[in-house]
């Protein structure tokens, strides 16, 4: 596997090229897509029998009695889903990323992928993993919190016309993109953490410190190596926010959650195989 | 590899299948057919003039036929409704009063089912302009339906009907029975504190309706201090009687003696109850517009 060095465009080419030369790749990630989808039916049946038995109180407790009913439950559902996910994120994404990056490695070096080996010896470095996934899971919250802050003062402008207007729509109509920006910029910030403790078989602390010296090497082709692929997400939040028709369609909510779970399965695969791909190819040269 | 995919396709279709079959019979699935019978309904509404025949009567048929499939169902009495009412949006009045009165006779030991059809018809009456009948419709509810919600507000709707109306001789009379109706019905069934509590809130509405405002406020007071422990005084309710008593002072009556004299004696009655501080806070806000407003007289 060869990459043009520092043009981001040809790396993602190439990890897309790999991806469909070794479907090997896409296991681990398919682990957590069945996952998500999993989490996304028990979500779904939540206001039906016998589902309603266990979740019915925890949803009244937590939000209201109408979430329990159509089509209210389905406005809730992306959000039950997103909560859902974290846990998932954390201690399972962590452990699959972790596994498709031994996968790649095996596949730069020529070895055979014997699947049931990686994932043993990735499970040597699980709590490394956790603590990698945990870190960026806070880093990416709190960075959304600060926009938050950022969003509430920008809903204060009284402004009609003018600059201060112009200055507060742009952060009402564009906050779904700039969260998506702040994910991507976070994650960029952690992009060789898990490659790190993989490959290099370091701990947390180690592998932090290697991750910040490989990206502050080069920030903005890092950046863009996650950007790029990340661009698939927006025609998702284009439909999210723009759809009136969820109030007629109410299952066009779970279509959307559908949607996102393909494409981000996808630009995880890419990100992750670029990631690990210009990691190994560093790592020659040196 | 394949085979673990192959594992992960079953098991979510095996999931899904057995929680979609499982919850056929749940309520669930009830509201959805509903919601979607109701969507038709909705878009139907829009201008019914356009819509043909065979729309209204499709409509109807699927109502029906959610009514068989989900006998059982807590919104199988709705949809009876509804049923009948894709033919007032026809305006095809009598067939809707046609079903209305087989609801009414299919709910006959359901008083509460029943007297919702029965305001139905009051409707059908109202949209057709005969306002004798629907007021006999509302005496039929407050003489067939007497302990249900709607057959207790009957008498009250009847007075406002007439002052909608601007016919304040009939609106009058009408309120002046709800009063005697709902004091019988105190006197009647003095240890029974949900009908006290909803006849002493009709009562004072009567009053409001009528334009006599400090007996209006003297109920709202009287309600406030009796209930005060009753779990019947949600917060939302008292709220509603709160803030009536003081729109009522400062803006029908124009002066916030009433108010001060009810919240003074609630508070010296409930000192540790949750409405104190908000009440005392009122209280002093009244206590200062009353002396601003002598000041002013004097002047």
């Amino acid at each position: 596997m060869k990459n043009s060095k520092n043009n981001p465009f040809q790396v993602v080419r190439n990890a897309v090229n790999t991806i469909f030369a070794n479907k090997a790749i896409l296991f681990p990630f398919s682990i957590i897509l069945f996952t998500q989808f999993l989490i996304l039916e028990i979500c779904f049946f939540i206001p039906q029998y016998p589902l309603v038995e266990f979740f019915g109180p925890i949803i009244r407790a937590f939000y209201s009695e109408q979430y329990l009913h159509y089509p209210a439950n389905l406005l809730l559902l992306p959000q039950l889903c997103q909560i859902a996910q974290i846990p998932v994120f954390i201690f399972l994404s962590s452990y699959c990323i972790g596994f498709a990056v031994s996968i790649i490695a095996a596949i730069n070096e020529g070895k055979p992928v014997e699947v049931k080996k990686l994932a043993r010896d990735t499970f040597g470095q699980y709590i490394h993993l956790v603590l990698a996934t945990l870190l960026t899971y806070l880093l990416v919250t709190g960075g959304f919190k600060i926009f938050q802050l950022v969003y509430e003062r920008a809903l204060e402008i009284r402004s009609t016309s003018g600059k201060f207007f112009l200055l507060k729509m742009s952060v009402i109509q564009g906050a779904p993109y700039i969260n998506l920006l702040i994910s991507v910029f976070f994650s960029a910030l952690m992009a060789y953490l898990i490659p790190i403790i993989i490959l290099e078989k370091k701990k947390i602390i180690a592998a932090l410190i290697g991750n910040f010296k490989t990206f502050f090497k080069a920030p903005f082709f890092t950046f863009s190596i996650i950007f790029i692929p990340s661009i698939f997400y927006v025609p998702v939040l284009l439909l999210r926010h723009n759809l009136s028709t969820i109030a007629t369609f109410p299952e066009l909510s779970v279509i959307l959650i559908i949607l996102s779970l393909f494409i981000l399965f996808i630009i995880d695969s890419i990100v992750y195989t670029s990631l690990t791909t210009y990691y190994l190819v560093k790592k020659e040269d040196k | 590899m394949k085979k673990t995919y192959l594992t992960f396709v079953i098991v979510l279709v095996a999931v899904f299948l057995i929680l979609f079959f499982l919850g056929q019979r749940s309520e669930y699935a009830a509201e959805k057919a509903l919601w979607k019978i109701n969507q038709q309904m909705m878009e139907v509404g829009k201008d019914p003039n356009i819509v043909p025949d065979v729309t209204f009567l499709k409509i109807h048929r699927q109502y029906k036929e959610f009514t068989r499939k989900h006998a059982k169902s807590k919104l199988a009495p709705v949809a009876n409704i509804l049923s009948a009412r894709i033919f007032i949006l026809k305006k095809d009045f009598d067939k809707a009063r046609e079903i209305l009165e087989e609801v009414v006779e299919i709910y006959k030991d359901e008083p509460d089912i029943a007297v919702q059809a029965v305001s139905e018809i009051a409707l059908t009456y109202q949209q057709q302009q005969s306002f004798l009948k629907m007021v006999d419709v509302f005496k039929r509810m407050k003489n067939e339906y007497p302990t249900t919600e709607l057959g207790f507000l009957a008498p009250l709707r009847i007075g406002q009907f007439y002052a909608s109306q601007n016919e304040l001789t009939q609106a009058q009379r009408y309120f002046n029975e709800a009063i005697e109706h709902y004091n019988n019905l105190i006197a009647q069934n003095a240890d029974d504190q949900q009908v006290v509590f909803n006849a002493m809130r009709s009562k004072a509405v009567c009053y409001m309706g009528q334009e006599q405002w400090q007996n209006a406020v003297d109920i709202f007071g009287e309600v406030l201090l009796k209930f005060a422990e009753s779990e019947l005084l949600t917060g939302a309710k008292a709220e509603r009687i709160i803030k009536s008593i003081n729109t009522i002072s400062m803006v029908n009556i124009k002066s916030y003696e009433m108010p001060i004299k009810i919240y003074t004696q609630f508070i010296e009655k409930y000192p540790q109850h949750q409405f104190v501080p908000s009440l005392a806070k009122m209280k002093d806000s009244f206590v200062l517009l009353e002396k601003e407003k002598a000041i002013i007289e004097i002047k």
